[in-house]
């Protein structure tokens, strides 16, 4: 990142570095990567006023359909204008003689979006800064990679595809084929050139499937880096005849999910930790999160498809539960240590766009902090296959939405305009997924890879 | 996705002198479970309807989409019946449906098509009063203009006061189509059944509007 760039300094930068091109770089709320490309001069004049986006940017379903039905907010009009601004600390040389550089969008009259997702994660990050506290985040990345052209893979309806690295084994097995390593060794070596620290990756536990963990960063540069990763891994795959889907789901078989793993630190000391178990931060800041959890699955599961990762012992929770080093339950708290001391929040699927899922668990775990909430007690056994119904995670796009909607808790800290904005969206989804082709009791949707697999 | 089968009671206003007739509609209903079973509901709050509805105890109807993949199972005993997406095992018939722009129940010769046909797609009320009860359910919704002037030919009707206004044109069978929910905005608009001024937030609003008198009445 180019920390030491500033607006009077940028000429220069994008001289010495043979910049041609400036990619603008953002998330809209489904997660997918949008932006626009700009000349040199226009991206020096149009630095303070910022880059005009049509407010439909947020407005668009993944079939590219205008979203209805709702009551849109006063900076949406006649397919007016909203501004990307650019943050010059995330401006990387992306490829030789482009850079690039992550904006938060704002108003005509400059006022922050209230619907800009990174914007939404930093209005959390800067509640926590408030109290005292530094937010640390690692994100953990699951994709699926296949030995498939992108063309041929539409051609087939995403279906069919051949897994990269064979289908012998999966989850931490080192037999792979050498285009496996390769794929994996140049995506790293561009997060190494981007500047994106990355911990690990490993084979996950279906074929072609590669787990990613990002280096612990603040919330805001977590959610960059999250964002960044999944459009390297998808211009690796492209530039090899390859194709990755970040898909919840992208067969009946195997799911994939973007744990978060959570703690805050003060006066540079882990406030997590406390000698024998989580410290009293912890213990509220889980109060907080298991107070909303149910109202969070909606910003946690965006998507029809994220739901058909739920099942009892398959891996992802399927229980609103938390219990101490319990993978089984939806958070599994780490404490003890003081370097480890944390909370993984294990919901999110990889389809969760990061910078809300983290804005979500921040302002959760701020209410539990500021009203000094106490979670419930954990779940020491196996949180999968449960008798109380009651305890489970909604199951459908729709249940997900009804719960956020009752709920005042979640809503009042995240803001009931990102939070009204988001239901409307997800009412138009679910009525699009049973009105244009999806089926709720048959296994994948053609429906659902068509929208999903390239943009989820 | 999973979908729960369980079914919960929905309140049911039931003719004057007659026992109450309950229409259950599943927990987190599809689109198409809640729309048959708004226009169930709405059967039951007439003598024509009940009749209708008395022909059909007993038996366990799929109602399946012709060009698409919509479908529900709607169970019916004297007392009351269940809608459920999907068709489900125990039919004793099959009915087809059209949904492109408005609900039609696929008529033949066998069966309950008949029965269904009348229930799920009585006559029109007059637009003007569609538009009334249409407005009564939806003025207060979030971002609803404060004025919808409603024009059909030379006649005109203004629902609520003040501004921001919204204006729908069109003729009178269009009209009731809308306000009823029997014809989605988008679609009316879309095939020039309906047209509008105003600004594209209120279109939006008017949408979701469109939705709740085809879920809700």
């Amino acid at each position: 990142m180019a920390e030491s760039v500033t607006p009077e300094s940028l000429h220069r930068w994008l001289e010495e570095h043979a910049i041609t091109s400036i990619r603008l770089q953002a998330t809209n709320l489904e997660g997918s990567f949008i932006g626009k490309v700009l000349a040199p001069a226009r991206f020096l004049s149009g630095l303070s006023s910022g880059f005009a986006f049509s407010d439909v940017s947020f407005g668009l379903d993944l079939g590219n359909n205008p979203v209805f039905g709702f009551a849109l907010p006063s900076w949406r009009g006649e397919l007016g204008d909203i501004f990307l601004h650019p943050d010059l600390a995330t401006l990387v040389v992306w490829e030789p003689g482009v850079a690039a550089v992550i904006g938060d969008f704002r108003t005509a009259d400059g006022a922050p979006l209230p619907v800009c997702p990174r914007s939404a994660a930093r209005t959390q990050q800067d509640r926590l800064r408030e109290l005292g506290f530094e937010t640390v985040v690692a994100v953990e990345m699951e994709a699926s990679v296949f030995a498939t052209p992108i063309q041929e893979a539409r051609d087939r309806n995403y279906r069919d595809l051949v897994p990269l690295g064979g289908t012998a084994g999966s989850l931490f097995h080192l037999a792979k084929t050498p285009d496996w390593y390769s794929y994996m060794g140049a995506v790293t070596a561009r997060l190494d050139a981007l500047g994106i620290e990355w911990e690990a990756w490993n084979d996950e536990a279906a074929w072609g499937q590669v787990e990613l963990n990002l280096a612990p960063c603040d919330p805001v540069t977590a959610g960059d880096n999250w964002a960044r990763a999944r459009q390297v891994m998808r211009e690796v795959a492209f530039e090899r005849d390859c194709c990755v889907t970040f898909m919840a789901k992208w067969s009946d078989e195997y799911g994939q999910g973007s744990h978060l793993n959570l703690s805050l630190q003060r006066d540079g000391a882990n406030a997590f930790f406390a000698d024998g178990g989580p410290s009293d931060v912890m213990t509220h800041f889980l109060g907080g999160v298991m107070a909303t959890l149910r109202p969070a699955t909606s910003l946690m599961l965006p998507f029809v498809t994220s739901y058909r990762r739920l099942h009892d012992l398959d891996g992802p929770p399927t229980t609103l539960t938390w219990g101490v080093d319990n993978k089984t339950a939806a958070v599994r708290a780490i404490a003890g240590q003081s370097r480890t001391s944390r909370l993984e929040y294990r919901m999110p699927g990889a389809d969760a766009n990061v910078y809300l899922a983290l804005a979500t668990v921040l302002a959760a775990g701020h209410l539990g902090l500021t009203q000094h909430l106490a979670p419930p007690p954990a779940t020491d056994d196996m949180a999968w296959c449960l008798p109380e119904e009651d305890l489970y995670i909604p199951r459908t796009i729709s249940s997900a939405a009804a719960a956020l909607r009752e709920d005042t808790l979640l809503s009042g800290a995240l803001g009931r305009d990102l939070v009204d904005y988001w239901l409307g969206t997800k009412q138009w989804e679910w009525l699009q997924f049973h009105t244009t082709g999806g089926e709720p009791d048959v296994g994948l949707t053609d429906w659902e890879l068509q929208r999903y697999f390239e943009l989820a | 996705m999973t979908q729960s089968n369980d079914s919960t009671p929905v309140g049911v206003a039931a003719p004057a002198g007659s026992t109450a007739y309950d229409v259950h509609v599943e927990t987190d209903p599809t689109p198409l479970v809640s729309w048959i079973g708004r226009l169930l509901r709405d059967a039951a709050g007439t003598a024509r309807g009940r009749a209708g509805l008395a022909e059909l105890a007993g038996c366990c109807v799929g109602v399946r989409q012709r060009q698409g993949r919509q479908s529900v199972t709607a169970t019916f005993t004297s007392d009351g019946c269940a809608v459920v997406h999907g068709v489900r095992p125990a039919v004793t018939d099959v009915v087809e449906v059209d949904l492109d722009d408005e609900l039609r129940v696929v008529v033949t010769d066998q069966g309950p098509s008949r029965v269904l046909q009348a229930l799920l797609c009585p006559p029109l009320p007059d637009w003007r009063s569609a538009a009334e009860g249409f407005w009564s359910r939806v003025r207060t919704d979030p971002g609803m203009p404060a004025t919808v002037q409603v024009r059909c030919r030379d006649e005109s009707l203004v629902l609520g006061d003040g501004l921001p206004r919204y204006e729908i044109l069109g003729e009178a069978d269009d009209l009731a189509k809308f306000f009823t929910g029997r014809t989605q905005l988008l679609s009316a608009l879309k095939n020039g059944r309906l047209s509008v001024r105003g600004t594209f937030p209120q279109l939006s609003v008017m949408v979701g509007a469109s939705w709740k008198a085809r879920w809700n009445g």
